[in-house]
């Protein structure tokens, strides 16, 4: 029941968010057999690219071709920028949305405890912004071969699921940040102002190593192909989400609604 | 049941309870009175854990069934039916849906009957929230309160925003409760719906209770009042001074409480400039006057005053 209040607060939401991501990759596939066609005219036009980070980036499409097109269309914009922005939305809205809408108090008088509102609530925000980022990178996959294009499923879910550990992060910092906040989207534009913040920081190539981004960019992504997994930065993400959870629980538990 | 002793609560410097004793028994209709900011929400929301009080003991359930519900307010809560009193709901939620999420995890809830106060409140069941006006939403909270099935009934301000029709059945449906043994405890500022159905009463003021007794004590203990208003703006060294008497007021409206009978107490009024005399002894109202108008002593007790 619990889910399913949740699954009716958010379904638009989420709807518009599964959409955007659709669009946003539909448009890159269609691109890539006219890029495909003049990828050599690359390192031509690279001298007018103003970011040595992204200079890298286009170098790395030259290099790798479709996987590393697929990693920043699909993985890098599609998870580190449109569905950290839905993490951060939706992780916002977990408690403060009901302290700021005034329906806490019936909310926490039902004979629920805390702790299994804030997880039934938790996972299925974590739900409604990891599956429309899966689905939709399954029909990318699925979508390669109408532009003459594969990629193998493993070595896609792979790094889907690095992706989804850092959304699963930012989700969970927007919510931990939520159980303190009586504005519903104040979180999210803590967690949306910093995490632009860190793109920025990541842009410029001698401060990138200090950017979250560094840790699902391409040099984290495109070493997937040969059995590379990038474990740090994975048990990292693992870390900021259980720390993230213990401080919400506590934080949860002792709060007046 | 209720059982709270020493209930306290404070928000950084201010206290908000300070030391709440309360006992409630099974099938008790129970009125919880005071001005705005006394800390009746406060109390409700401490009993159901939504707050949590600072120091104290509160116990509460039916018969033998008894859960402590600061150790164990989940336990707690499925003993208490709760209408709050902020009538913010899901919007985008009908009426039957709401019902339904509110009793989900009650135990003995009856979602027939709270379809059935639905329709005895002429709720649509298929009506979306946003649609309902302020009333609407406290009947629907007070269907899921009755609804849930727990032998605790706790509901703040049940009365604000019905007509006088929906009052009626509020109160019919309340002594209907206390009859089947259920304990219904509620704040209210509508003290005449207090006066009709309370067994007993408390009366709350900065967070402590001033006074607690049945109706029919507190209103026989009550002093005498008459409201008086007179046909020009009079001094208070204008007003006759008798032993017994006391006056508030001002301008042409004057309060005379009074302990000798009501037929002496009129015949000493005679030669006053009087145009209306209305007799208000009695009534819960005046006593509520008494203890929180402007002219009642920063901590009196009920006592004191009457």
């Amino acid at each position: 029941m619990l889910f399913r209040q949740m699954l009716r607060e958010h379904l638009f939401l989420v709807l518009g968010y599964q959409l955007l991501l659709l669009v946003n990759i539909a448009a890159a596939i269609a691109y890539w057999p006219e890029l495909r066609e003049n990828i050599e005219a690359i390192p031509a036009v690279m001298k007018l690219i103003p970011s040595e980070t992204l200079r890298d980036m286009v170098f790395m499409l030259e290099e790798q071709g479709y996987w590393a097109y697929f990693g920043i269309q699909q993985l890098f914009k599609g998870g580190g920028v449109a569905a950290m922005v839905a993490a951060a939305i939706l992780g916002s809205l977990l408690i403060a949305r009901e302290a700021d809408n005034r329906t806490a108090e019936f909310l926490f008088s039902r004979p629920v405890s805390r702790t299994r509102l804030f997880l039934v609530r938790w996972l299925s925000g974590l739900l409604f912004v990891e599956l429309p980022f899966v689905i939709t990178t399954v029909a990318a996959w699925a979508c390669s071969g109408l532009v003459d294009e594969s990629l193998p499923f493993g070595m896609v879910m792979l790094a889907q699921l690095h992706l989804s550990l850092f959304v699963a992060a930012v989700f969970t910092v927007a919510a931990t940040l939520s159980t303190f906040a009586e504005h519903q989207l104040k979180p999210a534009l803590i967690v949306i102002g910093l995490m632009l913040l860190q793109l920025a920081i990541y842009m410029v190539k001698d401060l990138w190593n200090w950017s979250v981004y560094k840790t699902v960019d391409l040099d984290r992504l495109l070493p997937i192909e040969v059995g590379i997994y990038p474990w740090a930065s994975a048990i990292s993400f693992g870390v900021v989400i259980l720390a993230c959870l213990g401080v919400a629980l506590w934080q949860i538990r002792r709060r007046d609604f | 049941m209720i059982e709270v002793h020493g209930v306290h609560k404070a928000y950084g410097e201010q206290e908000v309870l300070t030391g709440i004793e309360l006992a409630v028994h099974d099938g008790e209709v129970f009125g919880f009175v005071g001005p705005n900011g006394a800390g009746k929400s406060t109390f409700l929301k401490c009993v159901l854990g939504i707050v949590r009080a600072d120091a104290g003991e509160m116990k509460l359930g039916q018969g033998a069934d008894v859960v402590d519900a600061r150790r164990r307010p989940l336990e707690a809560r499925r003993r208490i039916g709760y209408s709050p009193g902020e009538t913010s709901l899901y919007q985008s939620l009908r009426a039957d849906d709401f019902l339904r999420f509110a009793l989900a995890h009650y135990p003995q809830a009856d979602l027939a009957a709270g379809r059935a106060l639905l329709e005895r409140f002429g709720l649509p069941p298929r009506k979306r929230i946003k649609g309902f006006s302020h009333g609407m939403k406290r009947k629907l909270l007070l269907s899921q309160a009755l609804a849930c099935g727990a032998p605790v009934l706790m509901l703040d301000e049940p009365m604000e925003g019905l007509d006088p029709d929906a009052r009626r059945t509020v109160e019919q449906l309340l002594v209907e409760a206390a009859a089947q043994g259920r304990t219904v405890f509620f704040s209210s500022h509508d003290l005449a719906s207090v006066e009709r159905i309370c067994d007993r009463v408390a009366f709350l003021r900065g967070g402590r209770i001033m006074e607690t007794g049945s109706i029919h004590d507190i209103l026989a203990r009550a002093s005498r009042v008459l409201h008086l208003t007179f046909a020009h703006e009079l001094a208070t060294d204008k007003l006759p001074a008798r032993e017994g008497w006391s006056w508030e007021g001002s301008g042409t409206r004057w309060r005379l409480h009074f302990e000798e009978d009501l037929p002496i107490t009129l015949s000493r009024l005679e030669g006053l400039p009087l145009v209306g005399i209305r007799d208000g002894s009695g009534r819960l109202e005046d006593i509520f006057e008494s203890l929180y108008g402007p002219e009642a002593p920063a901590h009196s007790t009920f006592e004191e005053v009457a």
